[in-house]
């Protein structure tokens, strides 16, 4: 027995389902569910533009969400390092969002951001709003701001964790050496921490990345009626009453894994430069 | 005698041999009713069901389920899953060659014609139910399903009209004809708009009724002729109107349910939904405010029923019939149309029962929020084929939503 | 930093925190609850008394217990994979911890269809088991990883020597990698947890609708607008699984390992 067995049947353990699946989008996008398999109509089916829109939105979206995070895990990371109560706390309320499901954050952001919501009621209290249409829109819009912030406060979670983490590791001495060579307190930061935490955290980064983008609940609620994020449109194709129409669904789908595996690209080529 | 002997030899092989295809709904259809209840006797059955509304799940879990076990010694199990996901389901399985996963499913509609094409349904078995011998068989709203004939391949459960609500409060005099409703929503933008599901394509096709000389333009079946004269006329009423829809029509929700958010919290003075008795029930739950009230146009409100079907691979089709004939029994019929309940209309014809349920339905009809039962029976417009109702669906997305931003 | 901009920004997570708290509390317990009022119009308890009539405990149950299979399961999985691709290291490990990553980062709706297919081919459609396979794509991908980074800086050399001064292979493991592994273990078991916990798509689709977590129960209430029933699942939803993370957290400084 050669003694890398172990590893391809680890290898082979991990890629089976996406490989499945993979081979259920082609099949399926290509009309085999429907009994008329050609590549052909896969060919046709990707040459619509409406998954592309779909993609290229949701990819901004999630762009967007993930650098607001990162910003935001970072910020906190840096000026909650301490071990006084308020340090503590801060840390705890910054990856509160982590354990949260997809779907309770989604369903919490409409009753806390739509033109109703309960910032809205806060805005009538105060006398600035007495309608809700006079409440700026955040939820179903083309611009995805709600949507874009109820994301970001999902990755936030996990991204603080890991550059809370990745500062509690780094050599206190770094910081006092860069302030020896005459860097002010801004400079080390900006210089010395940042990178090193940007490096520490950037493989979680583009896994959240990943994990937004391909995310059902939160764009289902909280995205625009048009252009539709890819996985609402996916799942709606998925649904239709029209069987031609579930094919575009599988076809659809295939943008999604090329995302992913475009994703996992980027995250093997980061760590291959770490 | 003798066949139905050799069929429940038949039936009773194909259930114990394992390895062997469970009985077919049709070969239990055959047998005589005992039978079907003795086979029943002891067995799960799985009912596949849209599972949201709370009210209908204490219905289902806390009234039917433990009625059925004292009297059919019936287990009844629920599976989440509505019309596109029972078609889904079913199609895979049978891809597959897979077991069945369900006995009963709630479906109507262009479910039922989607079922049908790909022959996914068992039967005919509906006709033999006891129960079926009061059903309201002359109504052709009850027995013909979006225009398709049931033919025995599903049992007619619930009867509800479309409607609109508005809050007699903040709408005091509300308009009462399509014209007058684009009239009231050009005069008040952003105060009005649909959802993009079954009740939103409801309330599209009333329109496209409404503007085309009623429903009897669209019955007989689908017509592409039909459709290129009649469509543009919709689509053009949308497309000179949406400009005054909320949002400018640019964003539409996504369920009935964000609607009802919108029009309880005065984002938008029009809510709608498919069972107009249903008003009532969330005026009690206070998704409503207690002034909110039923409306319908004089043009014609679609009126529509929920059916029961077993699919061609259910493993237990004896027990869902001895369910779905329990489910129609005057005393499940009327607990389900009992406005603290479910609110759900019967599909009896309450002159075919006795004179005890008689009475007892009698003293139900009466709208708690004042809508007499008489001006629906009038406005009620029965659906056309499912055809029609795909089709709306499927250019709406294209011409409306797929402008909104452009 | 300075104090000031400490404040705010404190100021600003205990509100990122508190108002989806206080919204889906609201929502739990209220009625006739319109803009633009604070306060429901009316209190009742009425989804709660649902819980205990089984519906929702049901479902907390199905979670819990599918949750823990999961978890267990995944890293039982995982370790023997992620000490596997760290040992062999360069382009095999490479390709490993890729392989690794493409169940993360392939979104489930995308995973679902061909799953069923899958699944249903060998009878298992609707069942438990499907639900149980399909929690177990991310949630052993996920862990690969995490286990890929533990192993990776678990020196080797410990388990040879520990064999050189004549330790069985199951003294190695009770004395040496037990100790070691303890809190990674710990870890891996909440995060295999809340994998399964919060996941929708592939319950939906492999479960066939038979199999009802408390998640797919939110989601079917979102769906149908019954906020209160909602809120309140929602709530059930979250307790446990800040709790699991609390249990991950006390051990925070080995979580970078994670993706690293």
């Amino acid at each position: 027995m050669n003694r890398h067995t172990g590893s391809w049947v680890a290898i082979g353990l991990l890629a089976v389902a996406p490989l499945v699946g993979l081979a259920w989008a082609i099949w399926a996008g290509a009309g085999g569910a429907d009994g008329a398999f050609a590549l052909a109509t896969l060919g046709e089916r990707l040459r619509r533009p409406a998954p592309w829109i779909s993609l290229a939105w949701s990819t901004i979206a999630a762009l967007v969400a993930t650098a607001l995070a990162t910003m935001g895990a970072i910020t906190i990371a840096l000026a909650f390092r301490g071990t006084r109560a308020a340090d503590r706390a801060a840390r705890a309320l910054a990856t509160l969002p982590l354990p949260i499901p997809p779907i309770v954050v989604a369903a919490a952001a409409v009753l806390v951001l739509s033109q109703s919501g309960l910032l809205a009621r806060l805005a009538a209290t105060a006398g600035w709003i007495s309608v809700p249409a006079e409440m700026p829109a955040l939820l179903n819009v083309p611009h995805g701001t709600g949507l874009i912030l109820a994301l970001a406060w999902k990755e936030l979670g996990f991204l603080s964790l890991l550059a809370c983490t990745v500062v509690a590791g780094l050599d206190p001495e770094l910081e006092a050496t860069a302030r020896t060579l005459g860097a002010s307190a801004r400079t080390a930061r900006r210089r010395v921490l940042v990178p090193m935490i940007w490096r520490g955290i950037f493989p979680g980064v583009v896994a959240a990345f990943a994990f937004v983008l391909g995310s059902y609940e939160l764009p289902a609620l909280l995205g625009p009626t048009h252009p539709q994020p890819l996985a609402v449109a996916v799942l709606e194709r998925a649904r239709d009453a029209d069987l031609a129409a579930r094919g575009d669904a599988w076809a659809a789908t295939l943008l999604l894994f090329a995302a992913a595996i475009a994703a996992v690209g980027w995250h093997e080529w980061s760590r291959s430069r770490a | 005698m003798r066949s139905s002997l050799i069929a429940l030899c038949a039936v009773t092989v194909a259930a114990c041999g394992g390895g062997t295809p469970a009985p077919r709904a049709a070969d239990v259809a055959a047998l005589p009713w005992d039978s079907v209840e003795a086979l029943a006797r002891g067995t799960t059955v799985t009912w596949r069901m849209w599972r949201g509304d709370p009210s209908i799940n204490r219905y289902v879990d806390d009234w039917i389920t433990p009625r059925l076990a004292a009297c059919c010694g019936v287990t009844l199990r629920t599976a989440e899953g509505q019309g596109p996901d029972i078609l889904q389901q079913l199609r895979l399985e049978t891809a597959a060659g897979a077991a069945g996963t369900t006995d009963l499913a709630w479906i109507n509609g262009e479910t039922f014609a989607a079922l049908q094409r790909d022959s996914l349904l068992g039967g005919p078995w509906a006709h033999r139910l006891p129960s079926a011998q009061s059903l309201d068989s002359a109504s052709a709203i009850i027995m013909r399903d979006f225009e398709r004939p049931t033919e025995g391949f599903e049992m007619p459960w619930g009867r509800v009209q479309f409607a609109l609500v508005y809050d007699s409060l903040r709408t005091p005099s509300p308009p009462r004809s399509v014209s007058a409703l684009a009239e009231w929503i050009r005069a008040h933008p952003g105060r009005f708009t649909h959802d993009q599901g079954f009740t939103g394509t409801t309330f599209l096709k009333v329109v496209l009724y409404a503007l085309n000389g009623g429903v009897g333009t669209f019955q007989g079946g689908f017509d592409a002729a039909t459709w290129d004269r009649t469509a543009p006329r919709l689509f053009t009423w949308l497309e000179a109107l949406v400009p005054s829809f909320w949002r400018e029509g640019r964003a539409y929700p996504q369920s009935v349910a964000d609607l009802d958010r919108l029009f309880a919290n005065g984002e938008v003075d029009f809510a709608m939904g498919n069972n107009h008795l249903g008003v009532a029930t969330k005026v009690r739950r206070g998704t409503y405010p207690a002034s909110a009230r039923v409306l319908m146009l004089d043009d014609g409100m679609i009126a529509n029923t929920h059916y029961l079907g077993i699919p061609s691979n259910a493993t237990n089709p004896a027990g869902a019939m001895v369910v779905a004939n329990f489910l129609l029994s005057p005393a499940a019929q009327y607990e389900k149309q009992r406005v603290e309940v479910w609110a759900d209309g019967t599909v009896l014809d309450i002159n075919k029962l006795d004179t005890e349920w008689q009475a007892r339905f009698a003293a139900l009809a009466a709208d708690p929020l004042g809508f007499p039962d008489s001006v629906a029976a009038r406005l009620a417009v029965p659906e056309v084929a499912a055809e029609w109702h795909d089709r709306v669906v499927s250019e709406w997305r294209r011409r409306i939503r797929g402008r909104a931003g452009e | 930093m300075s104090e000031r901009p400490r404040v705010l920004l404190l100021a600003g997570l205990t509100l990122t925190a508190l108002l989806p708290l206080a919204a889906l509390l609201l929502a739990a317990f209220g009625m006739r609850w319109f803009f633009p009022s604070l306060l429901p119009e009316a209190w009742t308890a009425e989804s709660w008394r649902d819980l205990g009539g089984g519906r929702l405990l049901t479902a907390l149950v199905e979670s819990i217990g599918l949750g823990l299979a999961v978890g267990v399961g995944a890293t039982a999985l995982a370790v023997p994979i992620g000490r596997a691709l760290a040992r062999a290291g360069g382009g095999l490990e490479r390709l490993g911890a890729a392989a690794a990553f493409l169940p993360v980062a392939v979104p489930p709706i995308a995973l679902a269809a061909g799953l069923q297919l899958a699944l249903l081919r060998l009878g298992l459609g609707g069942t438990r088991t499907a639900v149980f396979l399909g929690h177990l794509v991310p949630a052993t991908g996920y862990l690969s990883l995490y286990f890929l980074g533990v192993f990776r800086l678990l020196d080797p050399d410990y388990e040879a020597t520990a064999r050189t001064l004549g330790a069985t292979p199951r003294q190695v493991l009770q004395r040496v990698l037990a100790p070691l592994l303890a809190r990674p273990l710990r870890e891996a078991l909440a995060l295999g947890f809340l994998i399964s916990w919060a996941q929708v798509p592939l319950t939906l689709v492999l479960g066939g609708g038979r199999v009802r977590t408390l998640a797919v129960e939110v989601v079917a209430y979102v769906q149908a607008g019954q906020d209160r029933h909602a809120a309140t699942a929602g709530l059930l939803l979250v307790i446990p699984a800040v709790l699991a993370l609390a249990i991950a957290r006390r051990s925070a400084d080995r979580t970078t390992v994670v993706m690293t």
